[in-house]
């Protein structure tokens, strides 16, 4: 459990407070146990209905990316410069 | 004049109309007595000043006008802070009112304030909002219910006459339950989302909190309008509520269905089972057939609203990044954007919106999701089937609002799973996307208020307020004063 939750945290872009870890924990693995009814269940015959186009649905591997983005819009960067932006075409 | 304090909106616009009091001259009385008693209940995040200006009332007949309204912290407003009870978005200043809220200024109402909250509506006691805990007008150890606590407590506390709430899984029905006044959830749709702030997109509603039906009706031809700023907006343009509530041939003879699994001793309260089987009654001597009916699939309501909804959740709060608005900003440029996430998001969201988060994050995460997320999304379309084919022999359909009466502050608190099952009898109705109502059922043996809910197929909102007032007026058992409330008015000195 601690090394999932350390990996869904990485995920979300969040830090448990460490005096909180172990608690934390026990009602995650509490959560997880009580949603995983839903696997028990015998439904998977049953179509998935789409909420998106099908074409969107493949969801990419999970990879936590902790460097800076390429491309990232300078710090000095404000809103009013949108128009900018417009007018180079981003 | 203090009595008049305890009128609903529609006999306070009587009275505005007759010239007895002007909107004025009442609101400085509200405000008043809403101080007067806050201390106690702790209903809002922020409280209106007392003054306003002259109102203008442009309403159109019908609709709300010149009553003073409560709102969740949860809608975006103007003139006041909006921060979803959570510390992230402290002291954050939105640019522009919610559709809901605009309309009802237009209208001509005033509004006494923002309403305390489960931090981002995720709760079901008003216990995770970020700030302090509301308390139960009823009983003041014990919850409001949520996640719109603040919102029904105010009413039931005589701080407000009506309240502008949200409701994703029950956060209107079960507080207006707790606290023995009406709530309302329309169809998905009827009232616009623009400016609700997130948290399950396809299961947030605006929903309305008052004393009694009318009010509902009343607030709905006010709010409930078509809004070309959500794109899921499916509201009629030319409804009148108050006219399709007032149709009684529409309800005359009906059916309603009682839900057999939502009736069980193991999973409701002997109190609340008592305060239905004498609903029923009601209903009954009021005309309407009633039917048992089976409901297949009740054991997988909760997983899978507590699967979806996380998912959603965890989707929508990712734009809190202390960037553009809220707590971190402006970000401080010495941290890389990983660094200023962490350091924002962390202490930002209290423990549920975390667990939550996480919960979301995991049933969306890469192998996963099939068995979760997917198979959630199967069940809920399972749950729609069902519910549509009930409807097909049914008219309506009765079931508690809540297993239990309201509980005690701090005893759900420490186990998630146990808060979770509060919300049994009112999640289906977020999945299915159907109009339910809560209203007051009586007074448990401990004098806490029980409430009923009905609900009626998608867009048969009119019909269901007719069904609700038909019972309102044969059951005699609507708001009533709480005693608390009652000798702090006695006290209160004008």
């Amino acid at each position: 459990m601690k090394e999932l939750l350390d990996h869904l945290c990485q995920l979300a872009r969040l830090e448990l407070p460490s005096g909180e870890r172990e608690e934390f924990a026990r009602k995650f693995a509490d959560l997880v146990g009580f949603v995983d009814a839903i696997k028990e269940l015998h439904d998977e015959g049953r179509e998935v209905p789409l909420q998106v186009p099908k074409e969107r649905m493949d969801t990419a591997a999970d990879e936590p990316r902790d460097r800076p983005c390429e491309g990232e819009v300078p710090r000095s960067y404000a809103a009013g410069h949108i128009g900018d932006l417009e007018e180079n075409g981003a | 004049m203090k009595e008049l304090l305890t009128l609903t909106a529609h006999e306070l616009m009587a009275k505005f109309a007759s010239g007895e009091v002007a909107p004025e001259e009442f609101y400085a009385l509200q405000m008043r007595f809403a101080r007067h008693i806050e201390p106690k209940v702790r209903s809002f995040l922020t409280l209106a000043e007392d003054g306003i200006a002259p109102l203008e009332a442009t309403a159109r007949d019908g609709a709300l006008r010149g009553v003073p309204v409560s709102i969740k912290d949860l809608l975006t407003t103007t003139d006041f802070p909006t921060t979803a009870g959570s510390r992230i978005l402290e002291g954050y200043a939105p640019p522009y009112d919610a559709t809901a809220v605009r309309l009802l200024r237009e209208a001509g109402n005033c509004f006494t304030g923002k309403t305390n909250l489960d931090e981002f509506g995720m709760g079901s006691s008003t216990e995770n909002s970020a700030f302090f805990a509301t308390h139960n007008p009823w009983d003041l150890a014990r919850v409001p219910g949520g996640s719109s606590g603040g919102s029904a407590a105010s009413v039931a506390a005589l701080q407000s006459v009506v309240s502008l709430g949200t409701d994703t899984g029950g956060s209107v029905r079960q507080p207006a339950g707790f606290c023995g006044v009406v709530g309302f959830l329309p169809t998905y749709g009827f009232i616009s989302r623009n400016g609700l702030i997130a948290f399950a997109s396809s299961l947030d509603h605006v929903g309305l909190l008052a004393r009694d039906v009318t009010d509902i009706a009343l607030m709905m031809n006010t709010v409930g309008r078509p809004d070309r700023l959500d794109a899921t907006s499916q509201a009629p343009a030319d409804a009148d509520y108050l006219a399709e509530m007032n149709d009684r041939e529409s309800v005359a003879g009906c059916t309603v269905g009682v839900i057999n699994q939502l009736m069980d001793p193991a999973l409701v309260s002997e109190d609340v089972l008592v305060a239905c089987e004498i609903a029923i009654r009601v209903l009954e001597n009021a005309g309407c057939a009633v039917k048992r009916v089976d409901l297949a699939g009740v054991e997988r309501l909760l997983p899978c609203y507590y699967i979806l909804c996380p998912a959603e959740a965890s989707s929508n709060l990712a734009r809190y990044d202390g960037i553009r608005y809220g707590a971190g900003f402006p970000a401080d440029v010495s941290r890389t954007l990983q660094e200023h996430y962490r350091a924002v998001r962390s202490p930002g969201f209290g423990e549920e919106v975390r667990r939550r988060i996480l919960l979301g994050t995991y049933v969306l995460s890469a192998g996963y999701t099939e068995a979760y997320y997917n198979q959630a999304r199967r069940v809920r379309h399972a749950i729609a089937e069902g519910i549509s084919e009930m409807f097909e022999d049914v008219d309506f359909l009765f079931l508690p609002t809540s297993p239990t009466t309201a509980f005690g502050l701090g005893e759900r608190i420490g186990d998630p799973v146990k808060m979770y099952a509060a919300d049994i009898c009112t999640v289906t109705a977020n999945l299915t996307s159907m109009p339910a109502i809560s209203l007051p059922g009586g007074l448990s043996a401990e004098g806490m208020p029980v409430g009923i809910q009905f609900t009626a197929p998608q867009k048969h909102d009119g019909r269901l307020l007719a069904l609700a007032r038909l019972y309102e007026e044969h059951a005699g058992t609507g708001y009533c004063i709480p005693p608390l409330v009652a000798e702090e008015l006695a006290e209160f000195e004008e």
